[in-house]
């Protein structure tokens, strides 16, 4: 008879093994996380499960990964403000200023390239890998990313620059949103 | 990487998040998974705006999702929902349950049942009892107020009652 545990457990140890795993979290915490996670509010996400949509390995497998992610994230900032003995004074408290950008503008591939490039510094093969597509797909797809943002904060922020050098001056609009 | 696309990943690290894009639920992500990602608007925005669940679908993808290859999957709902029941069992039976409650819960059930057996002796009590307790009511009323002074009323009453015997034992020795 098949067994979901085999399943959870191999998932959630791939996901916080090799890394800085805090002590006190068992890998049985995590794993009592998940099924937790499937059965509460009378099983509602664990009756969400589409056999005519999903493969249940895959399913279950990206519930196991994603809760054991996010409940390692949970634990992590905590840890890093025991272990790190840094003074009041030095932790940022003030909210970092957001930027409006043209979300809307880039197709859904393209932000996600570029989430997976900037945000989770993914070097080009790897994106390549998880989006199941060549290298030089990822880079065009970045090129063409970077393309449409550029162009819009020329024609919003009415900022220049040097067609042969491709640096803008002083009045660059993207500077300016840097520091605003 | 130029100074231009520098710029441009700092701009893009401090963009606003924006929640109106769509989120999908993991069923869609898993099927995107199984058809080998193609493109698809919404699970690409739902991963590009959800880190959790981008983490671990790079993870699954870049792993080539071995967790995958120690299952054996059945393929319905009511399987899985079995499954993850018959795991989940043992952290149940294991987990935590307060003395507290416990105990509270079997003195309720004690008091319970005291309060059932005291009104069933009352209610059979009171079908069994009536006659006497009369004939018992109605002597203690003669000898307190002497109530009675015909020899007929007095000894049918005291025919009902206990007493009848020990003065008809007493009539006798003398």
């Amino acid at each position: 008879m098949a067994n979901t545990t085999g399943l959870v457990v191999a998932a959630v140890r791939r996901a916080i093994g090799g890394g800085n795993r805090p002590a006190d979290l068992e890998l049985e915490d995590i794993v009592q996380a998940v099924y937790l996670k499937l059965v509460r509010n009378d099983c509602r996400l664990l009756r969400t499960f589409d056999p005519e949509r999903a493969s249940m390995s895959t399913w279950l497998t990206l519930v196991a990964r994603s809760t054991a992610i996010d409940t390692l994230r949970r634990q992590r900032p905590t840890m890093a403000l025991v272990d790190e003995d840094t003074p009041d004074q030095q932790m940022p408290n003030a909210e970092p200023t957001r930027i409006d950008l043209p979300l809307h503008s880039l197709t859904a591939r393209q932000r996600l390239v570029l989430t997976l490039l900037f945000d989770d510094d993914r070097s080009v093969p790897e994106a390549a890998e998880i989006l199941g597509v060549n290298e030089q797909t990822v880079r065009s797809t970045k090129h063409k990313a970077l393309e449409r943002l550029r162009g819009y904060f020329r024609t919003h922020e009415g900022g220049t620059e040097d067609p042969n050098t491709g640096q803008s001056n002083g009045d660059d609009p993207v500077t300016k949103g840097v520091q605003n | 990487m130029t100074y231009e696309e520098d710029k441009l990943k700092s701009i893009w690290l401090a963009r606003q998040q924006d929640p109106a894009f769509e989120l999908v639920d993991e069923n869609a992500v898993a099927a995107w998974l199984d058809d080998g990602c193609p493109e698809n608007e919404a699970v690409e925005s739902s991963l590009a705006s959800n880190r959790p669940l981008r983490e671990a679908v790079s993870a699954i993808r870049l792993d080539g999702n071995q967790a995958a290859n120690e299952f054996v999957p059945e393929g319905t709902r009511q399987h899985l929902l079995a499954h993850v029941l018959e795991a989940f069992q043992p952290k149940l039976a294991n987990s935590e349950r307060s003395p507290v409650i416990g105990s509270i819960g079997l003195r309720m059930a004690a008091a319970a049942a005291a309060i059932v057996v005291a009104a069933l002796g009352f209610s059979f009590g009171r079908v069994a009892a009536p006659a006497t307790n009369q004939a018992t009511n109605d002597f203690v009323a003669v000898v307190t107020f002497d109530m009675l002074t015909e020899d007929d009323n007095l000894d049918s009453i005291l025919m009902g009652t206990a007493l009848a015997i020990d003065i008809m034992s007493e009539g006798d020795a003398q």
